[in-house]
This record gives C-alpha cells, sequence and structure tokens, in this order.
C-alpha cells in the first residue's frame, strides 16, 4: 500500500513538474500574440551544412528580433521520407529545402506556398536569372526559389592517389578509361591499410545514368512525364559496368559502405575517388577532414563530348500550411539574397543564383569556393555543357530513390542480378510516376 | 447467467420485496443503464478507435488512396501486387525468422533461468528484478542505439570474434548477420517471461517432486514428466504473447536500420515495410492490405494454439 | 559439475560413515550453491553489459567510444552531457523531456480513469451484452495494433489533430489498452461481494460504490497501472513519429532519432549521453517500484 501511495505521489510530482517546466519553456518558443513567432526550417545535408546554416540563422534571428527559427535536418533519404510523412498530413514546415526531383510531387498537390505574393516585397527576385527563376514556378505559381546551380563532377583525393602510385586520368577520359583507372586503384590499393579501392559501382547511381542517357542522345523523359528510355537502355547501362565486378569484384563494397554509415567510402579515406554534385565538395572536405579534395567532370560519351548540365542545385520552398508566410518569406529573402548569409554559406547551396549574393561573394585564393567556381567556369569555356536538365516528372524522386537505394543496395549485396534490377524499376515505375 | 444469483440476494436482503413485479424491469433498466454509463469509455473507444477502423482499414486495403490524391477502387489490386512484391515477401521472411527462431530462444532461456532461480531463498528478488529490467527498456530508441554501436565494425561483439578469428567487419553491414543481431536484442528481454515462469514455478507443489524422488525419477523425467506439464498453461501464455510481440517489432529496427530495413532488407520487418509503404510513399491503401493481411495471419496463429493447446496444455482440477 | 562427481566416485571410508555421509552432501550441496551462483553472476554481468557500457561510454570523449570495448574510460568528460542538454535544432533537451513527462503522466492519468470506470463496468454490474463486450475486448487484447494505424491516421488528420498530443492521448483516455481493463476487471472481481452488496443496502448507487469503495481498495492495481502506463509512453516511438511534425513538441524518443539522423560525422558522446538521459527516469522508475513492477508482470503477465 505504501508502495501505491509513493507512485501516486510520484505522479503527482512529476504531473506538476512538468506543467512547470512546459509553462516556463512555452513562453518563448510557441505564442504568436505578443509578437514572437516561430519558424520551422528544415534542409538536408550534412554536419558542415548545418553548421553553416545555423550560423546565418543566429544572424538572421539578431537582425529580426521576434522571430525564432527552430531547424531539424537530415541526410537526403530520411528527409524525403520525413516530408513525406509531413506532407500525408499537410503539415510542411514553414520554410524547407526543395528539390527539382519532388517539386512537382509536392506543387500539384497544393502543398507548397505561392511566393508570388511577396516578390518585390519581402522577396526580392529580380536578382535571379529568369530561366533559372522558370524553375520554380508550376502551375503559374511561384512555389520555391534556387539558391544556385551545380554540376556533376568527379572528386578525386590526391593524397590518397599519391600514396598508391597511381595518376588521375585526363580530362577528355572516357567510361571505358574510367573503369581502367578504378581497377589499377583498386589493385594498387589492395595492400594499403585499410584497404583502398577506387569508388563504388557507378552504374547504381540514378543520376550517373541519366548522364549516360543524355549522352546518348536520349531525352530520359519528356514533359508529359514519360519514360524515352527502355529496358533495354537500363540494362546495358548496369552492363556496361561489368569488366568492375568480373572476374574480380572491384567496386567499394556494400557491406563496408553500409558499415561506414553515415560516411562514405571516399570520405573515410578508403576510395580515391566518387562522382557527385559539386557543391558538395564541402561536405566531402569536411568529413574527410582535408582540404585537398579536386574536381574533374564526368567522362566523356561516344561522340567524345560530355553533354553536361547545370541544374538548379536546391530550391527554398514555403509549406502551403504556414501561419507565418510573411516572416518565412524573409528567411528565404534572406538566404538567397543577403551578401552576409552568402559570405557564411559560400558555395555550398551551389554556386549562387542571386546575382546580389554571388558579387558580394569574397572568394579566397585556393578555397574551397574558388575550386567550385573555377571548375564550373571551366566546364562552361570547354564547351563541355551542352545539355538541358533533363525533365523532372511528378514521381522522379520516388524512382530515383527505388534505383539508387532499395535495388542498387539488393545489386551490391549480389542478391539480384541486371535483368531482375531492370525489371523491378520498371515494376515499380509504373505505379510511382505520374503522368500528365 | 450468473445475473439472478447474485442480485436476488440483495432484494431480499434490502427488506420486503415490495411489489416485485414492477420493480423488478425498472430495477434492470435502471442496471443497464449504469452498465452503460460506466462502460461508455471502453464502449466510444472501441467503436471510435478499434472497430471503426478496423472496418474503415478493410475497404482502404482495396483502394490506392494516398494520403493527398485520395484514392479509388481497386478491388484486389493491392493484394495481387504484395504478392509479387519482393520486398513484401523479404519482410515476410524476415519476421517469420525472427519469431520463429526467436521466440523459442527466448523462453527456453526464459525457462531456464527461472528454474535456476526458484527455490533459491538467497538473492532471488534481485536476480529477478536485474533480469527484468532489460525487458522495460529493450524497445525503447536508446537501447536500439547502444544496440548499433555494440554490434558495430570494431564494437565489442566484435571484438568478441575478433578474439576467436571467427567474425570481423561488423555485424550492422552484414545481411547474414543482421538477424542474429535482432534475436540477440529479443532474447536479452527474456525477463518478462521468466518473471511469469517464477510464478508458474511457485505454484508447484513441491510434495510432486519429492514424491518423483522417491520413485526414483531423475531430474529430466522430473522436468518432463512434472515441470513442463504443471507449467503448460503458463507456458502456452507466454508462447501466445511473445508470438504476437515479435511481429510488432517496430522502433529498434528503425534505429538500427537508419529506417530504411536494410542491409539488403535483413532488417525489413514487416511492420517497418508498412510505414515505409504508408507514410514514407504515401500508399495508404497498399499498407492497409499489408495490415489486414498480418491481422489474419496472426488470427490463424492463434487460433492454431487455442486449437491445439488442449492436447498439451494441462489444466490443474476439472472442469476447466 | 565435476567436482562433485568426483566426490561421488571417491570410496567411502570405514568410519564414522553417517556423519561423514551427511557432511559430505552438505558440502556438495555448498558447492553447487556456489556454482549456482557463480554462473548466474555471470549471466548478471552478460545482461547488464550494454547498460554498463551506455553509462559509461556517455562520460568518453567521442573518439574513444567505438572501439573501445572495456568498461572504464581513460578520460572522462562532461561534454556529451553539456551537449545533450543543449537539445537539438534550437529546441533544448528539457522542452523534449517535459513533452515526454506530459504524454507519459497523461497516459497514466487516463489510463486510472477511464480503465477503472470501464473495468466496474465489467466486475461488478449487470446488463445485457456484457458478456459479448468482455469477450471483444479480449480480442482487442490479441489484435496486432497495426492494422489500426492506417485509418486512425486518416480519421485524426481530417479532424486536424496530426502535429498535437490529441491522438496520442485520446486512445489511454477511451480505455483502449485492453490490457489495463483486463487487469482491472480481475482485480475488482477479487475483492469481497459483500462490500457493494452492504452498501447497496444502504442505498448507495454505483457511483458511490464505485468511489467510495472501490477506488480506494484499488489502489494497488492503479499503481501498478499507472507505472506501465507510464513507462510504455515514455518509451513509445511509432506513435509520436506518426502524427508529430514540429520539433518543440517531439518527445524523447524523436529527439535520439535526431541525434541519429542528424550526424554525418557521428557524434556518438551525445548520443551516448541523450541516451542515458532518456533511460534514466524510466530506470528510476524501476528501482522505486521494482517490487510492484515485478509483481504486476509476474500476477498479471504484463508484458515489459
Amino acid at each position: 500500500m505504501s508502495i501505491s501511495k509513493a507512485a501516486t505521489r510520484g505522479l503527482a510530482l512529476a504531473l506538476v513538474g512538468s506543467l512547470a517546466l512546459t509553462a516556463c519553456g512555452s513562453g518563448d518558443d510557441s505564442g504568436d500574440g505578443d509578437g514572437n513567432v516561430t519558424l520551422n526550417f528544415t534542409w538536408w545535408g550534412g554536419d558542415e551544412r548545418a553548421e553553416r546554416y545555423e550560423e546565418a540563422i543566429d544572424l538572421f534571428e539578431q537582425e529580426n528580433p521576434g522571430i525564432t527559427v527552430q531547424t531539424s535536418f537530415a541526410e537526403f533519404q530520411d528527409y524525403w521520407t520525413q516530408r513525406s510523412t509531413d506532407a500525408t498530413s499537410g503539415e510542411l514546415p514553414d520554410v524547407m529545402q526543395m528539390d527539382l526531383s519532388r517539386l512537382l510531387e509536392y506543387a500539384n498537390a497544393g502543398l507548397l506556398y505561392d511566393m508570388n505574393e511577396f516578390t518585390g516585397n519581402q522577396l526580392d527576385v529580380s536578382t535571379i536569372d529568369e530561366a533559372l527563376l522558370a524553375s520554380g514556378e508550376v502551375n503559374e505559381q511561384l512555389v520555391a526559389l534556387p539558391t544556385g546551380t551545380n554540376t556533376l563532377a568527379l572528386f578525386y583525393n590526391p593524397d590518397l592517389l599519391a600514396e598508391i602510385g597511381v595518376e588521375i586520368p585526363d580530362w577528355d577520359y572516357t567510361w571505358e578509361e574510367y573503369q581502367e583507372f578504378m581497377i589499377e586503384v583498386t589493385e594498387a590499393g589492395a595492400s594499403h591499410e585499410p584497404r583502398v579501392y577506387g569508388a563504388g559501382d557507378y552504374t547504381m547511381t540514378w543520376w550517373f545514368f541519366l548522364q549516360h542517357l543524355v549522352q546518348q542522345g536520349i531525352e530520359p523523359f519528356s514533359e508529359n512525364g514519360e519514360m524515352n528510355f527502355t529496358e533495354d537502355d537500363m540494362r546495358e547501362w548496369i552492363e556496361s559496368a561489368a569488366p568492375l565486378r568480373e572476374p574480380e569484384d572491384v567496386t567499394f563494397p556494400a557491406s563496408r559502405a553500409e558499415q561506414l554509415l553515415p560516411k562514405n567510402g571516399f570520405t573515410s579515406g578508403e576510395a580515391a575517388v566518387e562522382f557527385h554534385w559539386d557543391n558538395f565538395l564541402h561536405s566531402y572536405s569536411h568529413d574527410l577532414n582535408s582540404e585537398n579534395v579536386q574536381l574533374m567532370p564526368m567522362p566523356s560519351g561516344p561522340d567524345g563530348e560530355k553533354h553536361m548540365f547545370f541544374k538548379p542545385t536546391m530550391q527554398l520552398a514555403m509549406g502551403g500550411n504556414s501561419a507565418h508566410p510573411e516572416e518565412a518569406a524573409q528567411l528565404i529573402d534572406f538566404l538567397v539574397n543577403s551578401p552576409e548569409a552568402g559570405a557564411i554559406i559560400g558555395t555550398d547551396l551551389g554556386v549562387p543564383a542571386s546575382q546580389t549574393r554571388l558579387d558580394a561573394l569574397e572568394v579566397e585564393e585556393g578555397s574551397l569556393d574558388q575550386r567550385i567556381m573555377e571548375y564550373e567556369q571551366r566546364v562552361r569555356d570547354e564547351g563541355h555543357a551542352t545539355a538541358q536538365v533533363p525533365a523532372h516528372p511528378e514521381g522522379f524522386g520516388a524512382v530515383e530513390t527505388e534505383y539508387v537505394e532499395v535495388l542498387a543496395q539488393e545489386f551490391g549485396y549480389r542478391q539480384i542480378d541486371a535483368d531482375q534490377f531492370v525489371e523491378r524499376w520498371f515494376s515499380e515505375a509504373a505505379n510511382l510516376l505520374v503522368t500528365s | 447467467m450468473t445475473v439472478t444469483h447474485e442480485a436476488s440476494p440483495v432484494r431480499r436482503a434490502g427488506g420486503p420485496a415490495r411489489r416485485p413485479q414492477t420493480k423488478r424491469p425498472s430495477r434492470r433498466a435502471a442496471e443497464t443503464r449504469a452498465g452503460y454509463a460506466f462502460l461508455a469509455p471502453w464502449l466510444l473507444g472501441f467503436i471510435a478507435l478499434t472497430a471503426g477502423p478496423m472496418i474503415a482499414s478493410a475497404y482502404l486495403a482495396f483502394t490506392d488512396y494516398h494520403p493527398i490524391r485520395g484514392g479509388e477502387w481497386i478491388g484486389t489490386e493491392n493484394f495481387t501486387r504484395l504478392f509479387d512484391d519482393p520486398r513484401f515477401l523479404d519482410s515476410v521472411q524476415v519476421t517469420v525468422t525472427y519469431a520463429i527462431v526467436g521466440t523459442p530462444i527466448k523462453l527456453a532461456a526464459a525457462l531456464g533461468v527461472a528454474m535456476l532461480l526458484n527455490n533459491r531463498k538467497r538473492g532471488k528478488g534481485t536476480y529477478r528484478s536485474l533480469f527484468y529490467a532489460p525487458s522495460l527498456i529493450g524497445a525503447s530508441v536508446s537501447i536500439a542505439i547502444v544496440w548499433k554501436a555494440m554490434f558495430n565494425d570494431q564494437g565489442i561483439i566484435d571484438d568478441i570474434g575478433d578474439y576467436f578469428g571467427t567474425w570481423s567487419g561488423g555485424w550492422v553491414g552484414d545481411p547474414g548477420r543482421t538477424m542474429p543481431m535482432m534475436i540477440l536484442l529479443a532474447v536479452w528481454q527474456f525477463g518478462a517471461p521468466m518473471v511469469i515462469f517464477l510464478a508458474g514455478l511457485k505454484q508447484i507443489p513441491n510434495e510432486l517432486y519429492e514424491a518423483a524422488q522417491v520413485d526414483g525419477a531423475g531430474p529430466v523425467r522430473r522436468f518432463t514428466k512434472i515441470t513442463l506439464p504443471m507449467l503448460s498453461p503458463v507456458l502456452f501464455f507466454n508462447l501466445v504473447l511473445e508470438t504476437i510481440n515479435s511481429f510488432q517489432v517496430f522502433a529498434s529496427a528503425f534505429i538500427i536500420s537508419g529506417g530504411r530495413g536494410g542491409p539488403a532488407n535483413s532488417t525489413l520487418f514487416y511492420t517497418l515495410y508498412l510505414y515505409q509503404r504508408g507514410f514514407g510513399q504515401g500508399q495508404l491503401g497498399y499498407a492497409a492490405a499489408m495490415a489486414w493481411l498480418l491481422v489474419i495471419v496472426v488470427g490463424i496463429i492463434t487460433l492454431i494454439f487455442f486449437r491445439t493447446s488442449r492436447y498439451w496444455v494441462h489444466y490443474s482440477g476439472e472442469g476447466r | 559439475m565435476s567436482a562433485t562427481i568426483l566426490t561421488d566416485d571417491r570410496p567411502a571410508p570405514a568410519p564414522g560413515r553417517g556423519t561423514e555421509l551427511r557432511r559430505r552432501a552438505k558440502r556438495r550441496r555448498a558447492g553447487k550453491t556456489l556454482l549456482l551462483h557463480l554462473g548466474i553472476i555471470a549471466l548478471a554481468v552478460v545482461m547488464l553489459y550494454p547498460g554498463v557500457w551506455m553509462l559509461l561510454s556517455s562520460f568518453r570523449p567521442t573518439n574513444q567510444i567505438i572501439g573501445q570495448t572495456g568498461l572504464i574510460p581513460d578520460e572522462t568528460t562532461l561534454d556529451n552531457f553539456r551537449t545533450a542538454f543543449e537539445g537539438i535544432g534550437g529546441v533544448s533537451f528539457w522542452t523534449f523531456f517535459s513533452n515526454s513527462m506530459i504524454l507519459a503522466v497523461g497516459s497514466a492519468i487516463g489510463v486510472c480513469v477511464s480503465c477503472s470506470v470501464s473495468a466496474y463496468a465489467f466486475a461488478r454490474i449487470d446488463f445485457p451484452g456484457r458478456n459479448l463486450f468482455f469477450s471483444l475486448m479480449i480480442g482487442t487484447l490479441l489484435l496486432p495494433f497495426h492494422v489500426l494505424i492506417i485509418p486512425q491516421f486518416i480519421m485524426f488528420n481530417e479532424i486536424g489533430w496530426t502535429d498535437s498530443y490529441l491522438p496520442l492521448l485520446i486512445g489511454k483516455f477511451l480505455a483502449a489498452e485492453a490490457f489495463f481493463v483486463f487487469l482491472m476487471v480481475q482485480f475488482m472481481r477479487n475483492l469481497p461481494r459483500e462490500l457493494d452488496e452492504s452498501a447497496r443496502i444502504d442505498g448507495a448507487g454505483h457511483i458511490r460504490i464505485f468511489t467510495a469503495i472501490m477506488l480506494p481498495l484499488m489502489r494497488p492495481v492503479l499503481a501498478t497501472a499507472s507505472i506501465f502506463a507510464f513507462i510504455w509512453s515514455w518509451n513509445d516511438f511509432l506513435a509520436p513519429l506518426i502524427y508529430l511534425r514540429t520539433p518543440d513538441k517531439y518527445p524523447l524518443p524523436l529527439m535520439l532519432r535526431q541525434y541519429t539522423d542528424q550526424t554525418s560525422v557521428s557524434d556518438y558522446g551525445a548520443q551516448m549521453a541523450a541516451a542515458v538521459l532518456a533511460l534514466a527516469p524510466v530506470l528510476l522508475f524501476f528501482i522505486l517500484f521494482q517490487r510492484y513492477i515485478v509483481e504486476g508482470v509476474a500476477t498479471q503477465g504484463l508484458k515489459g
């Protein structure tokens, strides 16, 4: 009986305590009564990006007393699972990073705020190139603002390559030469401690498949969302890298990659190269803990051209349900246009889309920012960027996830072969892609 | 019905029953009204939170309901898709393996330790509490984080493996080892069934063992002829409870695999896949079909348990 | 084991055979007990290892956690706790903590109120349909709750309750946790009938009988139910994951999830410290009420 009394008393105490705690807690975190506004802001990315955003947000909060910004972030795939659960109840964050691959899905469902009502006031869009700005317009609504542009690149770790004594190919390399290079690195790195590989299986990344299609003269999707490639195209692509898997498997082992999460082979210093979007230089350099990461363009296609394209790196969008749209627009304007925020964020969100921010960007000699900008300039100057961004139909993000997350992993663990990969992808895509 | 038996003495004791013919129905009506009034919270909850949703779920299973786009009646398409979905089949395999392998090991550990502790005077209470503690926290996110760290590359388990020269490279990245890892997490929580076994063991009269010893029965015979039959109701209870629980693992699989069910679907528990489809992809109709299938399967398993129980569950005392 | 077999096999010396045998049997029993205890202690060490390792890891510098399997840290630091107390994403640890507390205490109260009332109807009132409802309630005990998640989610979404605590608490206030109803029905059935019968003679109605007689007697079972309701709610992950959207409403398990999600260069130290902090109240509860909790499991078959 005494125990039950103690339990009752304990519960009562706990209740009183928690109420007291929330009473003091809620004074500064919710109410709009006294002019205080709380915005939720969420993005994908790693620690490096988080540090930049948090610093920029501190500045924003200083400049705008009365606005508090709560942040959360996650890795890309997890981020979209979380947004999807948000969307199921129509409760998206006030401000969120958006990607072209999901834009239609969210915009067509009416989940995003039309920012047109703020342009010219809270939101200055005159600084952004018109074509780029158009990438955020859906159904005549301005639902997303681009933060910058990026393009694909091959990242390489010169120090690691020097250690094992392998040279990086020239800029005009082909996919075959890239394969030879991967084999060479893995062989040379076998005795290195820890063991060094060339890179992961590049055919397992959706975007390189698209790049490959573009190089073949195939526009992956038409505007209305129809697929312009066949099962054979995908199978040929996957099998084109067969020399990397047999007789000896030189690709980065799937189990090791799983073990290294949340890092990857490259950022752990166990893979010498890796394809990615060029703005990832910041987080890769941060995770690898080395400034010496260099960039190269994609391999050339059969006609000797690279057919690369620039795409809006990412966008900022507002949840259609936002209770504080004006303040949210203010935050987006700050992140996109303000030179102070630009100085903090640099090129981590791509080479700035906003002219004011680009002009204000002071690039230090030898910095990562400079490396990215120089790389993009050279890609433009040498005429490698000749293609348009592939169309992103509704469901693009979902079929990408199926490709890189689900099937790539089963393939990586050698549980399915190329035929099964292709068959399963097409069967899922039939359910996931929305044609208009 | 025991109803009238219990009601009558009250009436009789309540004084001379005046005009019982008219009093009785109004009294019954009052009892009924009171009954439903007191039952109201549960009844409301049952209708609004259980029965209604179950019916809704059965309907949803035949639609392609999407939280934003809505949905239409698509007949049995979800079910035909399910049986063509390799990840669904993977998730069934993962869950069934976990239940079939994990539950017996967990119950065996629980029974074994319970028998060790039974009849010990000193320290019994302390050990009982100590072994029970993991059951209380085992399903929490905190423990999932710890488990992942322990079984990671360079974690303690890997070190033990290294020492014997058998395992290395971590368990988390190896699809062949994630299931043993999850089962170990389940077995670690053997405390709850153990405590129930202990309570059951206490009910077995010592005279039975003494008599058996006099008859020259060895420990094995005493176990199979006395302990097991006497304990069978408790064993049955634990078996049903643990089996149903094992179909519902979520938090630990979610945290350990980062919500993905990987590597290579090896921790893609049924509930995790249901979550991915329903909430990650918004295919709520598809997920509802999965949920109903689970209900049917768990229903069948429970039925089998209850049907077969009369052959092996021994209830002391006749007429139960 | 081998020691006892050896003594068994040795031929017994002739003189003083009876006393010698008895002494030997005693010694054998003592040896057996010692072995048993050693075995149990070894098991206890294995069982405790994860918890102790977690606790000690939370005091290690982050870079010394993975790859360190020994228990005693070379270096200790409180930095991990400092980081954990700062919270995550601009929401302090105490906000998460008090969210968890509100949900857990709310659940405990809801369960006590709704389940005791409904259990009274099952145990003490006769009305048509009672047996049917009772079997239905027992049936829901065996129902996998996942079948309810999706329609419940759609329903709560339609009435605009997502991102609030209502979907998480409403079930507790509507006796949806059949286990507790069952527990209380069993308890009440064991209370002597004479109590309410004599009260009825005095003209008391059900409300009087319930509040004045039953409730005070039900304190032990109410305590058990509230402890379990508290702990289950405290550990609950799936429901908050589905219903809550804004970080300042998250309970601790979602905060922990954010820790594992958000760090690309894992801050294991802070993760461990946060995990320890999240478990602390449950363990405290357990230490305070352990006999109660374990008795509850033993007699009522409550799961962990």
